[in-house]
């Protein structure tokens, strides 16, 4: 049986604000298998960013199961959602959301300094992942000094330098002009296939729906289709339908 | 913490170099008005220590077991036999903290000139010793001090000689009683005349010579009523005090007393002293704790989005703490840093060259009974300069304390969400 990358079961979310209730997810149930470069789209609202947020640990559910990394995620305390974030969690913001204070090969050793990795480890970590999506040269730039398109791809560096089980993508082409845009989904696919690394993105993006693998389309807190998209999407379709 | 931690709380410092520098500056200064503060305080404290003890009450003093504070003449040390002086002077020099020893005597008496008369104290003195313990032969104002020339010589006060009428060269008649209860009295000459500043002094103190008082109390030379000692180290005089009670108590009954159980007046001062400059160290570090407090609140709410983000990527809440805190920790440092630079030079010059208060003030200034003089110098207490720097240390990471603990609690998801 697949052990799945994520597994989501009649998860319900609802936001209360003093009388107001806005549902955002209404018992959404999905699988996502290791490996996989998956892409949520959905207008705004549909529950996107509150998918990806209670898949990271970054919020909780109020009702249902979410299994990532083989962890119910609803059983951990708080500092074991950080561990588990740290350990096998990367995130990539919209905004980059980089330290202004730290140079770019800084910003991406972060993680592993969190992770109490030596410092020559970590360096030499950050150069290899830097050659290879292209931001040899820039270990010592501060963010100010970078483009977007070289923030964002400094911002996955530093999702991917822990080698973590599933990589979380908020919009992360949103503040990207297209060309930009479709290089760093080039770098982020390049480390899917080359790592095995699972992607899950939010996304609006015309471009990001297209290179993705399997696009889960969301309304009002539930899937409203789920389709693979390539010959890769329909690899793992057909492998997930198998399981 | 690593180093790359607390590299980032550095950096973190100066990504607003205006706000950090102005609370640095703030409390950089403040330090330094402390290292200030303390260092006069501790000046006047010695000052006030060292002119109380020295101008004639000495750092400690030896008498019989009841003689002080009555001064009775009847209780010499040894009693009617008296005790071997110089034995005992001996005993007393041997402990290596004493620079100087010195036997007295008093009495009081009536002292007449012309057609005028005064109460005074008496005390006798052995010219060339007293002079090692206190200062007194430093206030002659005219004439010249106690010498072996004029052996019924007398130094007196200006005071005195301007209420008697009486000037250096004057005859004058002391009446007294002896301690063998008949009327002792002679004819002195004024040899000099002294001006402390202490009315009390100035007034009703009559110096001679050690054998000329004894004479004329009818003391045999082996009678003295004190030994007057002067330390190396005031700051040991009790300790000293006790070790030379347990010392000279082997052979004869003796009080050994040092200067705070002599003048009270005086140790209450230097606890005021002291208080004093402990309430303006409180002071300084509740403004220090608001100045903090304020940076680091701004430091932590203009980063709300950063610490949601680092707290997304797995930073745990205890880092976040220790991560605030090492910012209000390197403020700290680099205030200490900048506030000890701007004090050194502060006390040095206090030190060295003191505060000119005559202008403002007159020329002495006398505080709980003792002479002060116009120039307030400064003394190095590194105690209390210690006792700033971790207090203002320490003062910084409370006040950091409750930034952190908010940074701590932010929720990622509603943090990152922050403009």
């Amino acid at each position: 049986m697949t052990e799945w990358a994520v597994e989501l079961k009649d998860v319900r979310k609802t936001y209360r604000s003093g009388p107001i209730e806005v549902p955002a997810l209404r018992g959404l149930s999905l699988q996502i298998a290791p490996g996989e470069f998956a892409a949520t789209a959905g207008p705004s609202g549909s529950g996107k960013t509150t998918l990806l947020n209670i898949i990271g640990g970054l919020d909780r559910a109020d009702t249902g199961e979410i299994w990532v990394a083989g962890q119910n995620l609803q059983l951990l305390s708080s500092s074991e959602l950080a561990h588990l974030r740290l350990q096998r969690i990367g995130f990539v913001f919209q905004t980059y959301n980089l330290l202004p204070v730290l140079t770019a090969l800084e910003n991406a050793e972060f993680t592993l300094l969190l992770q109490g990795v030596p410092a020559r480890e970590r360096r030499e970590k950050v150069e290899k992942l830097f050659l290879e999506i292209g931001l040899a040269g820039l270990e010592d730039r501060r963010p100010a000094e970078l483009s977007g398109g070289q923030q964002q791809r400094v911002a996955v560096a530093r999702a991917m330098v822990t080698q973590p089980a599933l990589i979380l993508a908020d919009e992360p082409t949103a503040n990207l002009d297209s060309a930009t845009a479709i290089a760093l989904l080039d770098v982020m696919e390049h480390l899917n296939r080359t790592t095995g690394t699972t992607f899950l993105f939010s996304t609006h993006d015309p471009q990001v729906m297209e290179r993705a693998h399997r696009l889960i389309r969301l309304r009002d807190g539930q899937i409203a289709s789920d389709e693979a998209h390539g010959k890769q999407g329909a690899a793992v379709r057909a492998e997930r339908d198998a399981g | 913490m690593s180093g790359r931690l607390l590299q980032l709380a550095w950096r973190n410092l100066w990504r607003n170099p205006r706000r950090t520098f102005i609370t640095m500056a703030a409390i950089a200064f403040g330090y330094a008005m402390l290292l200030f503060v303390a260092c006069l305080m501790a000046g006047l404290r010695w000052q006030m220590i060292e002119n109380g003890t020295s101008l004639v009450m000495s750092q400690i003093q030896v008498h019989a077991p009841g003689y002080y504070p009555t001064r009775s003449i009847q209780k010499t040390l040894g009693g009617r036999q008296g005790t071997d002086v110089t034995a005992m002077l001996a005993t007393i020099s041997a402990d290596r903290r004493v620079v100087a020893a010195a036997p007295r005597v008093y009495g009081n008496a009536l002292l007449s000139a012309s057609h005028r008369s005064a109460g005074v104290e008496l005390m006798g003195i052995v010219p060339d010793q007293e002079p090692k313990i206190t200062t007194l032969n430093r206030q002659i104002a005219k004439g010249s001090y106690l010498n072996a020339q004029v052996p019924k010589g007398v130094v007196i006060g200006d005071n005195l000689a301007s209420t008697i009428g009486i000037d250096v060269g004057s005859e004058i008649v002391l009446l007294t009683q002896a301690a063998d209860g008949s009327m002792g009295n002679d004819v002195y000459s004024v040899v000099g005349i002294f001006h402390t500043g202490l009315d009390t002094v100035d007034r009703e103190l009559v110096l001679m010579s050690l054998p000329s008082l004894q004479e004329l109390l009818h003391l045999a030379p082996a009678r003295i009523d004190e030994v007057g000692i002067k330390l190396n180290d005031i700051t040991a005089a009790t300790a000293v005090a006790s070790s030379l009670q347990t010392q000279l108590s082997k052979t004869l009954p003796v009080r050994v007393m040092a200067w705070p159980e002599l003048a009270p007046e005086l140790a209450s001062y230097v606890q005021f002293n002291r208080g004093i400059t402990f309430v303006l160290f409180v002071i300084f570090f509740l403004v220090a704790v608001i100045g903090v407090m304020n940076t680091m609140l701004m430091a932590v709410f203009a980063r709300t989005r950063e610490l949601g983000m680092l707290m997304a990527l797995g930073m745990r809440p205890v880092q976040v703490i220790v991560l605030i805190m090492a910012e209000a920790a390197g403020l700290a440092a680099a205030s200490l840093v900048v506030g000890g630079a701007l004090g050194v030079p502060l006390l040095w010059y206090l030190q060295e060259h003191g505060l000119d208060l005559g202008g403002a003030t007159g020329e002495v200034i006398s505080l709980a009974g003792v002479v002060v003089g116009h120039l307030w110098y400064g003394r190095q207490d590194f105690p209390a300069y210690g006792q700033a720097a971790v207090g203002l240390a320490a003062t910084a990471l409370v006040s950091a304390l409750y930034p952190a603990w908010r940074a701590a609690h932010f929720r990622p998801t509603e943090a990152i969400r922050k403009v």
